[in-house]
């Protein structure tokens, strides 16, 4: 289990204090894959590092199964944490061999193991990874993929009670990152090891965690499930950065059995209330008319139709580009001076140059505020 | 007429290239061959290749044959293996500190230690004969008085200790320059990896760090050694008035003897000699560096360096001793130099002598001919020696890089091989040059602007070769696909990228040169005085006031150049190739000076700046 608790982390830059991590706080239950999620100068590297001991917090708690590692009275160092880190350039040693590079946190950590046992050990971390059989070679003359695998392994070699993963993939072709992406989920799963994974890559989150917290200017946006995360994100930020996404600012116009009709500039959007107490208006129990708010939908929900056939949410659009991908088209689309995206198999694409976008009411979500559409870099 | 075009062009080339060709053989080939060739004559008396000579073995009999040259060679490798073992020893605990530790005033402290790396050998030995000769010498004054002691000493300069020590200190700056460069070369992760595999930093230090340090510990101490073993300013200074003799100096000797005629055919013979103990650790050099590449290793996230929390008492020692290397190495000398200059005679400084100082030595300075004139031919020999070398290197360099001929490596060979010439003998080379080839250049400054530049020409390429490797051919493409011809390409966009690294090489040339004493000994003449040579004539002669003054004169140029070549060298930092870090928080301004001064040590193209 990892315990992290109102973390604080700032640098000095330039004469201010700059709050790297800003009183974040999550836990990772015992076996869980824990994902922090971000743009870069979130913080998510500060606070795994923390986690790791490689940097003093400024404030706050870290508890690593039932050893506070660090809280304001007590300080744990980095090579006495029950942990197993992989860096995102891998950290191998090029001056040594695979299997020097995957014995040696059997052979520094004070105690004298029998060889035999230090060879059974790291023979299973190497065979877990798929690098049996290269125990000899020089660590350099292994591939990128390779030197991450054993860099893996290394962290494994003692069973860590937890595993610290900073970017590891980031440095991997993408047909290579796709497939270790499932190999780690597979071996964490197998080895119960609780996790905590650093990534600013939406799809590896989604795919690989159990939960995720998005992360932004050091403090947790959003935390839950890969789907919560995907399905209801409950702020612009964590819409636009996790998946593609349209978002139209608007103003409530009436609140009703039906749900909450907004004005936007595309036309009135008819949307569910929201599912959280609190959620729409500020301090309120939802939204109130004439609050200012944000519809959302994901290019994947709506569909293009030739033919309105009075539906709400229904409006007429220009197509401005259609690429088609493969499986999927793409669609850049105007409607009322506001570029919007769709996302539909071929097989149903248009072809007009016009159409109608239908949006159905339950994909429509609410989110408070007048959102500004940014493009954060993925 | 595209084709007919292309054959112009060919043909073009291939005349610049002859050229290229001619100008290096003749700047770097002539004189090693004119230099073997005397080794093997019997001047008989007179000139090597005058009539009464002829052709023998007999310089090498004696070279060999004398149970002298073997203490030659003992005394030449006790100091240089001296003084290395001194310099290593102040520079990894420096550099540790600097880099590796919490300290305070780290960028003050780093421009500390590398604040004396312009002062020339010769003038910090004289600093320290001044500090430290038995009867009058500034320390020794305070300890017979602190001890009670009588007579003379208890120190004494004038020794081989006492030169390891001043050779040591002065090795002190770039050793420290290559270390610190090493340190930030080094992955953090890598170290990191091993902390959080859980090993205490104690045994990280020693499995992981010392390792990944080794190739480029190991280059820099053989890069030293070969800087070291051709040392001629200490010896000359201190070992001669203390009657111990070493290669160099014994060269010096058999080219201006005291009394009777020079012997230039013993003389090169002794060169041949220093040329090849001077190869053989450099060759090594270069292997050392193609091994070292095998270390390149994947980059990832740009840590900050975790720095090690040292104690109050740790902050406290820590400091104490840099302040003591500072204070032995660049204060004290340069206070005891100001001190003098203001004296009429010198004696052991007390607080009323200190007082009644007097400016006459520098009355006597301004006014005389000989001091404005020697200050304008180092001031003329350092610029045009900085431009010209700069200017030959360029091109060299242009056609190192980007030329894929045979001719490439041709050219990279002959404007290394200098780098293993000592000053030293370059200068009696092409001294034996003129002395049979009758130019007017002859006893001129022009002849030791040559000599300044062959010797210099392997820097400055090295120099280059990175200003210019770090130009991205496409940028040079690009140009030329927007519809620029070459002459605009080249001054559009070549020259502007490489302008950082030709200053910054201009500005360390020129220093190299206006500190340089051995050439300008060996081919200065009445007409041709240089500053360092009436340093040293006015030294010889007894005059430390004179001295002094002339000698705080020497260290401002040197100061100036050095210091503008680091903010060069900075700036070039930024502007070449982007090289410069994304500036991270907590960084400060000392840091980027010593990355952008020196370049990591390890790679070939990327030599380090051998300020001798």
């Amino acid at each position: 289990m990892i315990q992290v608790e109102t973390l604080q982390k700032h640098y000095p830059d330039a004469g201010r204090q700059v709050h790297a991590v800003d009183g974040l706080s999550f836990q990772v239950p015992e076996g869980e894959l824990y994902t922090l999620l971000g743009p870069s100068g979130c913080g998510k590297t500060t606070t795994l590092r923390c986690v790791a001991g490689l940097e003093r917090p400024d404030g706050g708690r870290i508890v690593l199964g039932d050893t506070v590692v660090y809280s304001d009275r007590a300080y744990v160092p980095t090579y006495q944490r029950d942990i197993g880190m992989v860096f995102q350039s891998y950290a191998i040693w090029p001056h040594m061999t695979v299997y020097e590079n995957a014995a040696y946190p059997l052979r520094v950590d004070g105690k004298r193991h029998p060889r035999r046992e230090v060879e059974a050990a790291v023979d299973e971390a190497l065979d877990l990874v798929g690098l049996a059989g290269y125990e000899d070679r020089m660590a350099t003359q292994l591939s990128g993929g390779q030197q991450q695998r054993l860099s893996l392994a290394r962290a494994l070699v003692r069973r860590p009670r937890v595993l610290l993963l900073d970017e590891p993939l980031s440095n991997l072709d993408a047909k290579l990152r796709e497939h270790m992406r499932q190999e780690i989920r597979l071996l964490q799963r197998r080895l119960r090891i609780t996790t905590l994974f650093v990534t600013h890559d939406q799809v590896e989150a989604l795919s690989m965690s159990d939960r995720v917290a998005v992360l932004r200017d050091g403090r947790i946006v959003q935390e839950g499930t890969p789907q919560e995360i995907y399905l209801r994100p409950t702020n612009d930020f964590v819409a636009q950065f996790v998946g593609a996404t349209n978002l139209l600012p608007g103003t409530v116009v009436a609140v009703d059995a039906a749900g909450v009709r907004v004005a936007t500039e595309v036309g009135e959007v008819l949307a569910p209330a929201p599912d959280l107490p609190g959620d729409g208006a500020p301090g309120g129990a939802g939204p109130t008319v004439g609050a200012a708010v944000t519809v959302t939908f994901r290019p994947e929900d709506v569909e293009l139709v030739d033919d309105p056939a009075g539906r709400p949410n229904t409006w007429p659009v220009e197509v401005l580009l259609s690429s088609f991908t493969g499986a999927v088209t793409d669609f850049r689309v105007t409607a009322g001076g506001t570029e919007l995206m769709v996302r539909v198999p071929s097989r149903t694409a248009t072809r007009g140059r016009t159409a109608y976008l239908h949006a159905p009411a339950d994909v429509c979500r609410i989110l408070p505020g007048a959102a500004e559409p940014v493009r954060e870099a993925a | 007429m595209t084709a007919l075009r292309g054959q112009r062009l060919a043909r073009g080339q291939l005349g610049s290239r002859a050229l290229l060709l001619l100008v290096l053989c003749y700047l770097v080939l002539v004189p090693l061959c004119i230099l073997l060739l005397a080794s093997f004559r019997d001047g008989g008396g007179g000139l090597p290749f005058s009539r009464r000579s002829s052709w023998s073995l007999v310089n090498y009999r004696e070279v060999f044959l004398d149970g002298r040259t073997y203490q030659l060679i003992g005394n030449t490798l006790l100091l240089s293996l001296g003084a290395l073992v001194v310099a290593f020893a102040i520079s990894i605990v420096a550099a540790w500190l600097v880099e590796r530790t919490n300290l305070p005033a780290r960028p003050f402290v780093f421009v500390m230690i590398v604040a004396g790396i312009g002062t020339p050998g010769f003038i910090s030995a004289i600093s320290w004969t001044l500090l430290l000769n038995p009867s009058n010498g500034v320390i020794n004054g305070w300890l017979r008085t602190i001890f009670g002691l009588q007579g003379d000493g208890p120190l004494n300069v004038l020794t081989m200790p006492g030169m390891i020590l001043v050779e040591g200190l002065g090795l002190v700056p770039v050793t420290f320059l290559l270390l610190t460069a090493a340190f930030r070369a080094l992955d953090a992760s890598l170290e990191d990896a091993g902390t959080t595999s859980g090993a205490h930093p104690r045994v990280v230090a020693r499995t992981i760090t010392l390792p990944l340090l080794t190739p480029a510990l190991l280059s820099a101490f053989v890069y030293q050694f070969a800087s070291t073993i051709e040392s001629f300013d200490i010896p000359v200074t201190l070992g001669l008035r203390g009657n111990i003799v070493l290669l160099p100096t014994e060269i010096f000797l058999r080219v201006q003897p005291s009394v009777g005629l020079p012997d230039y055919g013993l003389a090169s013979a002794y060169g041949v000699l220093l040329i090849v103990i001077v190869l053989l650790p450099l060759i090594y050099y270069q292997r050392v560096i193609a091994r070292s590449e095998r270390y390149a290793t994947i980059s990832g996230n740009a840590y900050r360096q975790r720095r090690a929390r040292l104690s109050t008492r740790g902050k406290v020692l820590g400091l104490s001793f840099l302040g003591l290397f500072v204070l032995l190495e660049f204060l004290l000398p340069t206070l005891v130099l100001l001190y003098a200059s203001f004296q009429r005679y010198y004696a052991v400084p007390t607080w009323d002598r200190i007082v009644n100082g007097t400016t006459q030595a520098y009355e006597q300075l301004f006014a005389s001919g000989l001091f404005r004139e020697s200050l304008g031919n180092s001031l003329l020999v350092a610029l045009v020696t900085g431009l010209a070398t700069m200017t030959l290197a360029a091109v060299v360099s242009w056609f190192v890089v980007r030329s894929r001929s045979a001719l490439r490596s041709v050219l990279d060979t002959l404007s290394f091989i200098p780098h293993a010439i000592p000053a030293l003998v370059m200068g009696l080379a092409i001294a034996l040059i003129y002395l049979y080839v009758t130019l007017p250049i002859y006893a001129t400054v022009w002849i030791i602007v040559i000599a300044l530049m062959t010797r210099y020409l392997s820097l400055a390429t090295r120099q280059m070769n990175t200003g210019i490797g770090s130009i991205k051919r496409e940028l040079e493409e690009a140009g030329a696909v927007h519809g620029g011809n070459g002459l605009q390409t080249f001054w559009r966009i070549l020259v502007p990228l490489a302008a950082p690294a030709y200053v910054n090489g201009f500005l360390l040339v020129a220093l190299l040169a206006v500190k340089n004493l051995s050439i300008a000994l060996v081919l200065g003449s009445a007409d041709s005085q240089m500053l360092a040579t009436l340093i040293w004539n006015r030294w010889d002669n007894g005059d430390t006031s004179q001295t002094a003054a002339l000698s705080v004169v020497m260290v401002v140029i040197t100061l100036v150049l050095g210091g503008l070549s680091f903010w060069a060298g900075e700036h070039a930092g930024i502007r070449v190739g982007g090289r410069r870090r994304r500036r991270r928080p907590g960084r400060r301004d000392g840091d980027a000076v010593a990355e952008a001064s020196v370049q990591a040590p390890v790679a070939p193209d990327r030599a380090p700046v051998p300020l001798p």
